[in-house]
């Protein structure tokens, strides 16, 4: 060990000093190390701090209590696991009465205290009109409240005609000693304003029990509980078989082990293999992009240490020794690097937590470093780094030393070993992803293909130089300078022009895929309602439900059109029983055969069959004059209008009655009749419903048709109005959904997308101006005898331009080349439509295709060309134009 | 014969105050069309300093550097950078070729910044080329090719193009003696050809060459050699050669 | 001295007659040392007495040839066999007026130097420029342009020795001033060389 350590420490003294000796390059290495690792640690460390752990979240959620008991209403036994984050609602066993404060006293017995928890919608009159906060009833003077809420003025209640606001409900207005009026016209005065520990900016109200009034039927009913010794476990399992969920202090800090937990309760927050396997690509794309962006520095380094790692060998030094003074470059560097970036990194996410917090209403937990991450994304830095220099070190132990020490500058030659396995390497790379196009999941396989392929590029990229410039003949003068010297430079060159190839190649491959990826989901939308209209749905609704909600949509929105919707759902219990056996219906053209069409429908309506000609205008399937009047008139006749997505030319169909004995039975047809046909093929290939039937089918059926769902328009429904009316509808009946169609929202695609070519932008200038400027750096004698014979002020920058181009035009050209394969290849398997029959009509209505490739074509130019171009602009306008002298003639 | 140099009184100050240093106290010098000066002086005499001033790359703190009738003193950086391109051509010690571009085309260089067509500067670099004897290397680059041959190129780019003065400093210190002389020989008929030649140097052999040989001192010429002696003075008897 | 055995190396090459010798020895020499004819007849008188060479009878003009014996031809091999002595050196003149010039009080050696020194590369001049007319050497010529290197190279010598004496007089001036400066202080414009 120490033999290992003689060996290196003269090395690391000469890498610290040329380190020093050399501050420009060394910054240049320290930023390219530094800035990622930096970015990954602040990231990291914010990602911990704004995660709430169960552990840390308890005193948000219990203060002071001991546990947090809940009641969803539900009146049969639940399950749950240890932090709540797994629940199963109770749906069977034996019916229990509804659970009250009682209920948990007895469970958790003598010496227990139970305080009510009780929040509801409040209607608060305001200048504005009337606000609807949340109403939250709780004995603020127990102790066990404590830690639940911060006071920002005033105090807590104390009395019934007193309460507490939140802050984000004081802006409207409110401040300490005004009076808020409720709807039921009682005053009460504002004591004080609070904010919750847990979540910002909520629109509260807190009053002592029984002082706001919340409670009714869409009360969220809670109690906080105290018991000597904890809640534990049993407790806890005690509790759910009373239909109550418990958040336990005792529980959550000591969790029960897995095999108390029921099957599928255990956490399953843990990696599996497939994300470990994109956690590894991913770790192994940044580090190559970290070491492609660090590599020019330290070619250049290596080559202007040149003469003295020569001197090295000539003084009786080993390759080995070489290797170890340029890879104790790296290692100096990199750890300073490592080190910056995640001190760097600590700081930033510290500095960075309001800006984090305000983006968010959850309060961030308490800041929070892992140093294990920290350590192992400092270490990817320093490795990096390593890595980075590990090329020129091999280029430069094999170095002529008699060439180096006579001053002859030897051109490198490129094997043919490496430039082989790259080509091999991006076949294979290639060959990968034309296998992965055709398994049907096969995005990780195409993932390595696109790695492979990416590093056998960066292989071959030494060659493509070389070969470039010997094409360079012809060229105007700068750019063809330029060339040739990025070929003459090649350990400088490859390593700039393989990070913009590789990151223009991922840029490329992600971007297809997602573009094609929204193209599909474009051209196969399907609308779920009428466009502009909300769709209210609520499957556990009884009759009453429905007029209590069309009243509640008519009290909210007067000025709008409420229309329910007829039909049958997928399952018509046949008894009370939920559990029971169904019945269900299916329709088939009459004349397909015996198969049925397979084909997905999405109920968007609640029904799985529509009923009655009023269907047709609820569904939103265009139709042409001619079609309407054929569907009302098969519909009159007792017919069925049949959604298919494409037409097989039948005018009849079979309506087929089935029956199984309970939902996840197989059922069996139990009677089976013609009726007249017709066939509609709406937009998209997911069909809204099967079909909409004449009452007469269903009479026949004898399956009485229900509402299945509201539909509202005629009303702007903006996301306000769509919030309003989603609330009402919950209040009247928790299972209630409001879906309000808007067509096909793309926008998290165009922010990818931008966020994509924003970052590979960003990589593609690094890696494109440190070349640059290390090759005119590199470049100044040159620079000198152009000056001599005559060059004007203006040749620098054309050089400069032409550098800039050349290294971003051949990495990003290269890059998409290779992009492209994954990019195409990740298509099939990503819009594989196996389940698209053959001929149905897209959006558009015209046939879709077998699966859809979508090259956003604003991104590749902008990348391939747009942005070489526009370098190599700036670095023309902005390179210094004077001119060095010769230095021979100082 | 016209002039094509002209250098009066000049003077360089480098640096201020404490480490003002003077490296000319007032040198005044003329170059004739088809001559060769020698400037002799040991290291630090000022004679690189007269160089770059008599091309333009440098300027003088007082004096004037007159080039075919142009005095330099008032003339742009482009115009400088222009008058290197058509007037004048330098050749350096250790050539300063560019490595990234073939024999041609460093010759052709300087046309081809004056924004000559590629076909135009390089039909010019293949004359001058052929006319310094490596013709058939045009398409090297220069580390593929010996001292001596890379000094020929470097004399062709400056001369391509007609340019009248040729300022050579130190031109065969990277060589040996032999090869020095091919390179002077090229020097010397290049001025016998017409051209003005300044030629920079400490070497006494390489000196002999030229008409002229002044000596520089501490910034001052302290001494030439006039014209030419009789041949039979120095060898002494009646010779029949 | 040398023409003795430089006509004895020519008669190696074929026997020849008086003027012949003489033309062929200044040819290859380039009339460095003129030589006229009754020296060669002396030389080769001295050569027959020797046994060196022998007369050879006449051509058809009455020319008295010489041809060189087997002594003589041993005489040549020994001659080019043996370097030329360098162990006593040529009294130079110049080298004697320098140290004289050192030693006078009254007389600007630097003066001397330099005009030593123009006077010199003027010489060098003219030999340079007899170089520069033989472009194309023959064989001939090849002889006569090594003589006439032989030249320079003592030429460029001689320079080099002068700029070594100028130096050295310049450093030794600069040191005497400095003690002379020790003990009386008085600051002397010094005429150090420039330096950059």
């Amino acid at each position: 060990m120490t033999r290992f350590f003689r060996g290196w420490r003269p090395m690391l003294r000469i890498a610290r000093r040329d380190a020093l000796r050399t501050r420009g390059r060394s910054i240049l290495v320290l930023a390219m190390i530094a800035l990622p690792v930096l970015a990954v640690v602040a990231l990291d460390t914010l990602g911990r701090t704004s995660d709430v752990t169960p552990r840390e979240g308890l005193p948000r959620q219990l203060g002071s209590a001991d546990a947090l008991v809940t009641s969803d209403g539900d009146t049969f036994a639940v399950d749950q696991n240890a932090d709540l984050s797994w629940i199963v609602a109770g749906s069977a066993g034996t019916l229990l009465p509804r659970p009250d404060a009682a209920t948990v006293s007895t469970v958790l017995g003598a010496g227990s205290r139970v305080i009510a928890l009780t929040g509801g919608e409040l209607a608060v009159r305001t200048r504005g009109g009337v606000s609807r906060p949340t109403g939250v009833e709780l004995d603020l003077r127990d102790p066990m409240t404590d830690g639940l809420y911060d006071i920002r003025a005033g105090r807590m209640p104390r009395t019934l005609g007193e309460v507490a606001i939140s802050v984000r409900f004081a802006d409207r207005g409110f401040s300490v000693g005004d009076r808020i009026t409720l709807d039921d016209g009682r005053t009460r005065r504002v004591a004080g304003i609070v904010e919750s520990t847990g979540t910002l900016h909520q629109n509260t109200v807190l009053g002592l029990p029984g002082s706001l009034g919340v409670h009714n039927s869409t009360a969220h009913q809670a109690w906080l509980v105290s018991r000597p010794g904890g809640v534990d476990w049993a407790a806890v399992r005690q509790l759910n078989a009373q239909g109550l969920y418990a958040l336990s202090r005792a529980v959550v800090e000591h969790p029960p082990p897995k095999s108390q937990l029921t099957v599928g309760a255990v956490d399953g927050s843990r990696l599996g293999s497939t994300q470990i396997a994109i956690l590894a690509l991913v770790v192994a794309m940044a580090v190559l992009e970290v070491v492609l962006l660090a590599g020019p520095a330290f070619a250049v380094g290596t080559r202007r240490q040149q003469r003295s790692l020569a001197l090295i060998m000539a003084t009786g030094g080993e390759r080995r020794d070489v290797r170890r003074a340029v890879l104790a470059g790296g290692l100096v560097l990199g750890a300073v690097a490592a080190g910056v970036g995640a001190v760097g990194g600590v700081a930033v996410a510290w500095a960075a937590r309001p800006v984090v917090q305000g983006f968010s209403t959850n309060v961030l937990g308490p800041f929070e470093l892992s140093a294990r991450d920290i350590a192992a994304i400092a270490l990817c830095g320093l490795v990096s780094a390593v890595l980075a220099a590990v090329a020129p070190a091999v280029l430069a132990s094999r170095q002529d030393v008699v060439a180096v020490l006579i001053g002859r500058r030897g051109s490198t030659r490129t094997g043919l070993r490496s430039p082989l396995i790259s080509a091999l390497l991006l076949t294979g790379g290639v060959g990968l992803a034309v296998i992965g196009a055709r398994q049907v999941a096969g995005e990780l396989t195409i993932a390595v293909a696109a790695v492979l392929a990416v590093v056998g590029m960066v292989g071959l990229i030494p060659l493509v130089v070389a070969q470039l410039g010997r094409a360079a003949r012809g060229l105007p003068l700068a750019v063809r300078f330029a060339v040739r010297d990025a070929a003459r430079h090649r350990s400088r060159t490859a390593p700039a022009v393989a990070a913009v190839a590789a990151t223009v190649a991922g840029v490329v491959a992600i971007g297809i895929g997602g573009a094609s990826l929204t193209a599909q989901h474009r051209a196969t939308y399907t609308p779920r309602g009428p466009m502009r209209a909300a769709v209210v749905q609520n499957p556990a609704a009884r009759p009453a439900d429905w007029a209590a909600m069309r009243a509640a949509v008519a009290a909210r929105l007067p000025a709008s059109r409420v229309r329910s919707v007829l039909g049958l759902h997928e399952f018509v219990p046949v008894t009370a029983d939920p559990e029971g056996p169904v019945d269900s219906m299916d329709i088939q053209p009459a004349d397909s055969g015996a198969s049925r069409i397979a084909m997905a429908t999405t109920n968007s309506l609640g029904a799985y069959v529509l009923v009655g000609p009023a269907a047709l205008d609820t569904l939103a399937v265009p139709m042409t004059v001619g079609q309407r009047a054929k569907a009302l008139r098969t519909l009159a006749d007792g017919g069925v209008v049949m959604l298919l997505p494409t037409d097989p030319g039948v005018s009849q169909a079979t309506v087929v009655k089935l029956h199984a004995v309970d939902r996840s039975s197989d059922p069996k047809p139990v009677a089976r009749w013609t009726v007249p046909a017709m066939v509609l093929t709406p937009r998209g290939t997911t069909m809204p419903a099967l079909a909409i039937v004449s009452e007469q089918v269903t009479r026949h059926a004898q399956l009485p048709p229900a509402v299945t769902s509201l539909i509202v328009d005629r009303v702007t429904i903006n996301q306000h109005v769509e919030d309003d009316l989603s609330a009402a509808m919950s209040s009247v009946s928790k299972t209630s959904t409001v879906y309000v169609e808007r067509g096909f929202q793309d926008d998290s695609t165009r922010i990818i997308l931008l966020l994509l070519g924003s970052v590979g932008a960003l990589l593609v200038l690094g890696g494109t101006l440190t070349a640059t400027f290390l090759a005119l750096s590199d470049a100044r004698p040159d620079f000198a005898t152009m000056s001599a014979v005559g060059a004007g002020p203006r040749t620098r920058r054309l050089v400069a331009a032409a550098y800039a181009g050349t290294i971003g035009l051949v990495g990003a050209v290269l890059g998409a080349a290779v992009g492209f394969v994954p990019g195409i290849a990740v298509t099939f398997p990503l819009t594989s439509s196996s389940w698209i029959p053959k001929g149905a009509a897209g959006t558009d209505g015209t046939v879709l295709p077998d699966h859809f490739v979508d090259v956003p074509w604003l991104l590749v130019t902008g990348l391939v060309l747009v942005l070489p171009l526009v370098t190599a602009g700036i670095v023309g306008l902005t390179a210094r134009s004077r001119l060095p002298m010769i230095s021979r003639l100082s | 014969m016209s002039t094509v140099l002209r250098i009066e009184d000049l003077t360089r100050v480098h640096g201020q105050g404490e480490s003002e240093v003077h490296a000319l106290r007032g040198v005044s010098l003329s170059v004739d069309s088809g001559e060769l000066v020698a400037v002799m002086g040991p290291s630090g005499s000022g004679k690189s300093t007269l160089l770059t001033i008599a091309g333009g790359l440098d300027s003088p703190t007082g004096g004037t550097v007159t080039i075919e009738g142009v005095e330099l003193g008032g003339l742009s950086r482009a115009l400088l950078a222009r008058l290197r391109r058509r007037s004048v051509g330098y050749v350096f010690q250790d050539f300063n070729l560019i490595p990234a571009l073939t024999a041609a085309e460093n010759v052709a260089l300087p046309r081809e910044l004056d924004g000559d067509s590629a076909r135009a500067s390089r039909r010019l670099a293949m004359h001058a080329l052929d006319e310094v004897g490596i013709g058939e290397l045009a398409d090297r680059f220069p580390d593929d090719m010996s001292g001596g041959q890379q000094q020929r190129v470097a004399i062709a780019r400056a001369v391509v193009g007609d340019r009248r003065l040729i300022l050579a400093d130190e031109p065969t210190g990277a060589l040996d003696t032999d090869t020095g002389e091919q390179v002077l020989r090229l020097l010397r008929a290049r001025c016998d050809a017409g051209s003005a030649g300044v030629l920079v140097t400490h070497e006494a052999r390489h000196a002999a060459w030229a008409d002229r040989v002044i000596f520089l001192r501490d910034g001052l010429v302290i001494d030439e050699t006039g014209p030419p002696a009789a041949v039979d003075s120095l060898l002494g008897a009646s010779t029949t050669r | 001295m040398s023409v003795r055995q430089g006509l004895l190396a020519l008669l190696e090459q074929g026997p020849m007659y008086g003027y012949q010798l003489r033309a062929e020895f200044e040819s290859r020499t380039g009339a460095t040392w003129p030589l006229n004819v009754g020296q060669v007849y002396t030389t080769v008188a001295r050569l027959e007495r020797d046994g060196l060479v022998a007369a050879a009878g006449q051509d058809d003009e009455g020319h008295v040839v010489y041809r060189i014996t087997d002594n003589g031809r041993a005489e040549v091999e020994s001659w080019f066999a043996t370097p030329v002595s360098r162990s006593t050196p040529p009294r130079d003149e110049l080298a004697i007026k320098l140290a004289m010039a050192v030693a006078l009080p009254g007389v600007d050696v630097r003066a001397v130097v330099q005009g030593q020194r123009t006077a010199t590369i003027r010489a060098l001049q003219e030999y340079t420029r007899l170089k520069a007319d033989t472009a194309d050497p023959t064989d001939g010529d090849l002889a006569w342009l090594l003589v006439l290197e032989s030249l320079i190279f003592t030429a460029e010598a001689e320079v080099r020795w002068l700029d070594y004496c100028e130096a050295r007089l310049t450093r030794a001036a600069v040191a005497q001033r400095e003690s002379a400066a020790t003990d009386a202080p008085v600051s002397v414009p010094t005429n150090e060389g420039v330096r950059r």
